[in-house]
């Protein structure tokens, strides 16, 4: 819409309609093609684990789709989390504002590519509770939840205004309470995580978050925690002043790629990928073949390509 | 710099304490027009404090490349609903995200980024306030001597969906990060003035912090007012470009007279919020 109307001055208002009109079922055609898949990976939890959540924005057309910028931050991708009472579960996200550049089209998804976004459901989504807000940002108690994803074609400028809502298949999620070995695990994390609030225990955060994860990624390195400490843990470790030096960070990547390998087809898998290229993408291989073929291979790609062209196009 | 502070332009230390109707010009194409947006009538002016905060780099930077930043953003509250700032510097040094590699930047805002934000205003801020800190680079924005799109300043919300327009109480929501270097990068490759986009992205994110104002492209239901010719609601997505074009962005209103239940436009939802107590 901006590239016409930045046109409008030269061009009479009879062609000007015309191409408007054709520019929006040309877009409309497109949005069609977009298909919006939520992954969970399992789909019951127990409480204090961590719920990892995979926004697929998948084209399945033939030509390239212009959307807006992909993010749950961006407004334009929303999650709703309700209980099986229906009640809406609260949500405290970051809200990120992107301004365009006069005539910016959108991002590209071209044929069979698609769009990646994870998530850590007690990331915004929850209550206050004994996992909050040290663990986790927001605690999600017992029970059973739906949650529902739409991807808003309309884009912040553009376009696309005259877009529309791809939604996704909602998802069931449980949330059980907690066997005994898993009372153990989530404590274990729990005091990791409330050292980075306590001063007096502040400095020795990271080195307990890597060597708990370093012990945990040789011994079973499907547990649920690894993807999330190695994520959000390291985010909070840069938040308290406490952020990675160099030579923690290759090993942190290693330890990324280890858990993202072996959860490859899970949301966690890919949340560790996410999680490399957020804080370490110069770090990051440029292609596993080990990820090939999975949901964090899936991811890695678009990262990739990403790291490749990192400003908006 | 721990005083609380009033603003004038171009310094701390004094605000103007006018309540003459705020004069906003604004320049079309094909010459120049001018309106007039009056302070609403017969609203006392509420003042709430406001902690601003810079990374170390930009401290000495920030006001004197842009001396109108604090006093022009207070103008838009004021001049739209009686609301001013009482900008203060308790902590005006700002850490770097990663204290280990003071060139890290700060990353994309989605995926694991919320705890980082969130935390980091957890440990740098008083709580008890509204807050803007200042930063230097996100990850993701162009680098500099790029013209591209980007991420001007993020501000914690609760699902506008479910929350629009209402200021939300809990603590960890009391922030707005402002991309300081990004601002600075993206004017200059794009050739506009960069202290009239720090201005309006400025204004925007407080907009959502203070009273929860929607974007007004995703909830143009509360964005029914009008605007003076050739002006938008700073609430709105316009191009850098636009951004650049005005040095007092405005908010969308009825007119001057106060409509304490009217949520169509950004004037009646900062109304309502007037009375907002933490």
């Amino acid at each position: 819409m901006a590239l016409v109307e930045h046109r409008a001055s030269r061009v009479p208002w009879c062609v000007l309609g015309l191409g408007v009109l054709l520019a929006g079922a040309s877009w409309q055609g497109r949005a069609q093609s977009l298909r919006l898949t939520v992954h969970t990976g399992k789909s019951e939890f127990f409480e204090g684990e961590p719920v990892y959540v995979t926004f697929e924005l998948a084209n399945t057309g033939s030509d390239t789709v212009w959307v807006p910028m992909y993010g749950l931050a961006y407004g334009n991708l929303r999650a709703t989390l309700t209980r099986d009472d229906a009640s809406v579960v609260p949500h405290l996200g970051l809200h990120a504002d992107f301004w365009p550049v006069a005539g910016w089209r959108g991002v590209p998804v071209p044929p069979g590519a698609a769009l990646y976004e994870t998530a850590v459901l007690q990331d915004g989504w929850g209550y206050s509770g004994p996992s909050a807000p040290n663990l986790y940002i927001a605690h999600l108690p017992v029970g059973r939840y739906q949650l529902r994803a739409q991807f808003n074609t309309q884009a912040q400028t553009g376009p696309n205004r005259e877009g529309r809502l791809v939604l996704a298949e909602p998802v069931e999620v449980g949330v059980r309470p907690r066997a005994q070995g898993e009372e153990v695990e989530y404590q274990q994390v729990k005091q990791i995580r409330d050292m980075a609030w306590d001063r007096d225990r502040r400095q020795q955060y990271l080195r307990a978050l890597v060597s708990w994860v370093e012990g945990k990624v040789r011994t079973d390195s499907t547990d649920p925690f690894l993807a999330f400490l190695l994520a959000e843990g390291i985010a909070t470790a840069n938040a308290v002043g406490q952020g990675p030096g160099r030579l923690e960070r290759n090993q942190l990547v290693a330890l990324r790629l280890d858990v993202a390998r072996v959860q490859r087809s899970l949301p966690a898998g890919a949340h560790a990928i996410q999680s490399g290229y957020g804080m370490d993408p110069d770090l990051m291989p440029h292609r596993s073949p080990e990820l090939m073929n999975s949901l964090a291979g899936a991811a890695a790609t678009m990262f990739e390509g990403r790291r490749r062209t990192p400003s908006p196009p | 710099m721990t005083a609380r502070t009033r603003v004038v332009r171009g310094q701390f230390g004094v605000r103007t304490n006018t309540r003459l109707a705020i004069l906003v010009y604004s320049t079309v194409l094909g010459g120049c027009s001018s309106f007039v947006v009056g302070q609403p009538q017969g609203l006392d002016l509420i003042t709430n404090s406001m902690e601003a905060s810079a990374e170390s780099v930009f401290v000495d930077t920030l006001i004197p490349q842009n001396p109108n930043l604090f006093y022009n953003v207070n103008r838009v509250f004021e001049g739209f609903a009686s609301i001013e700032f009482a900008w203060y510097f308790p902590n005006y040094r700002l850490p770097r995200p990663n204290s280990q590699l003071p060139s890290d930047p700060w990353p994309d805002p989605n995926g694991f980024a919320p705890q980082q934000y969130l935390d980091y205003a957890r440990v740098n801020r008083d709580t008890s306030q509204f807050g803007a800190f200042f930063v230097d680079h996100m990850a993701t924005n162009p680098q500099a001597g790029t013209c591209a799109g980007f991420t001007g300043g993020l501000t914690p919300l609760p699902d506008p969906h479910t929350t629009p327009n209402s200021v939300f109480a809990a603590q960890n929501s009391r922030v707005s990060y402002v991309f300081l270097n990004d601002v600075d990068a993206v004017s200059i490759a794009c050739g506009v003035t960069r202290e009239n986009v720090l201005i309006s992205v400025t204004t925007h994110e407080l907009g959502h912090q203070r009273a929860g104002l929607t974007d007004a492209d995703s909830f143009p239901q509360y964005h029914r007012g009008h605007v003076p010719q050739g002006r938008y609601d700073v609430m709105a997505y316009r191009s850098i470009q636009d951004l650049g074009r005005f040095n007092i962005p405005v908010f969308d209103f009825i007119d001057t007279i106060p409509h304490p239940n009217d949520t169509t436009s950004c004037q009646g939802n900062l109304y309502a919020s007037r009375s907002f107590r933490f």
